[in-house]
């Protein structure tokens, strides 16, 4: 039993690395900008342990160094965060058998990088609980750690793009998005909702596009869906 | 400075709320056919939604789109994770391209 809780642990921590090698450098240059931004050393944390999400860190750092009110910095956040509702959501079928304190772990630390891989692994029957949460402590963690690093110590990796760090998370999102590619449906949902997402970035709303891509093109696929289950009845 | 910490509080509420109601009050409810379809479609046009304007739009602009050294980094990571399966292998395949690509260009 222990050696197989280890095993599951071991499996988590290794589906992490690739998302370890994007996030490390974007954590450290996250502390760098807080502590430029004039943010405190436990500001800086705060925000990775609790908010936990890169892009609305960003956001919320340079609004408040714009000297931006709280209420305006926190609807930002909440805009740019609202995709996780949908991911949470298509999760959820998968974790009847969990326990409430398991569900709370999954969904609290949820990240993109982390969603798309439950998702590629609870659609393959892999529901390995340890493995999937240690995949997401793993990040939170490193998230938090290399955060206070880049506040202390400065962006370690000034050019992380000289290693093709700055493309290990594109990498990893066209690996994990093509095992779904074999249906028309989700052919059509990925276009559709690729599609949409750039239209929304090149009309300068983009804290939206990925939500509403995620909603525009699932609700796209479902027809598809629906016409290939008719033709087969035929 | 208190303004952070009001930013702390609501941004916990903001974020926490959306990534942990669905799946405390969804899991285990029988849902009809198409709501599940749905779901089971929500992974593939998420991902794309975040995918895209990174490769896209890497320059700030969609009429460039030729230019910019993602859209060929892509290729490489595409081609070994179709061929191979191995997720560190375009992962690797991806980073090698474009640290390439910014050698070389």
């Amino acid at each position: 039993m222990r050696s197989e809780l280890w095993a599951s642990a071991r499996k988590g921590l290794r589906w992490s690395v690739p998302v370890l090698l994007g996030f490390a450098p974007i954590g450290m240059a996250y502390g760098l900008l807080s502590r430029q931004a004039g943010m405190g050393v436990w500001h800086t944390l705060s925000l990775s342990l609790f908010i936990f999400a890169g892009s609305s860190q960003f956001v919320a750092v340079s609004m408040l160094q714009n000297g931006m009110g709280a209420a305006a910095v926190v609807g930002s956040i909440f805009i740019v965060n609202f995709r996780h509702v949908l991911m949470s959501a298509s999760l959820s079928p998968y974790l009847a058998p969990w326990r409430t304190w398991q569900r709370v772990a999954l969904g609290g630390m949820l990240c993109d990088e982390a969603y798309a891989l439950h998702s590629l692994h609870f659609a393959s029957g892999d529901t390995d609980i340890t493995a999937a949460i240690t995949l997401n402590a793993s990040i939170y963690v490193v998230w938090a750690a290399t955060g206070a690093a880049g506040y202390y110590l400065g962006a370690l990796i000034n050019r992380p793009e000289v290693f093709g760090l700055d493309f290990a998370l594109p990498a990893m999102f066209i690996a994990l998005l093509l095992p779904y590619c074999v249906k028309r449906s989700a052919v059509l949902a990925a276009l559709c909702g690729g599609a949409v997402s750039v239209a929304l970035h090149v009309a300068g709303v983009g804290g939206w596009a990925a939500f509403i891509g995620g909603l525009a093109g699932a609700t796209a696929g479902v027809f598809v869906g629906e016409q290939e289950t008719e033709a087969e009845t035929r | 400075m208190s303004e952070i910490w009001v930013v702390v509080i609501g941004g916990t509420l903001v974020t926490f709320l959306p990534r942990i109601a669905p799946i405390l009050f969804l899991s285990g409810r029988k849902m009809p056919r198409l709501v599940e379809r749905w779901l089971s479609l929500v992974a593939p046009a998420i991902l794309s939604a975040l995918l895209f304007p990174e490769l896209l739009l890497s320059s700030g602009s969609l009429a460039a789109f030729y230019e910019q050294r993602y859209v060929y980094a892509a290729l490489p990571a595409f081609l070994v994770a179709w061929k191979s399966k191995s997720l560190f292998g375009a992962v690797a395949a991806g980073m090698a391209s474009a640290a390439l690509l910014r050698l070389l260009f």
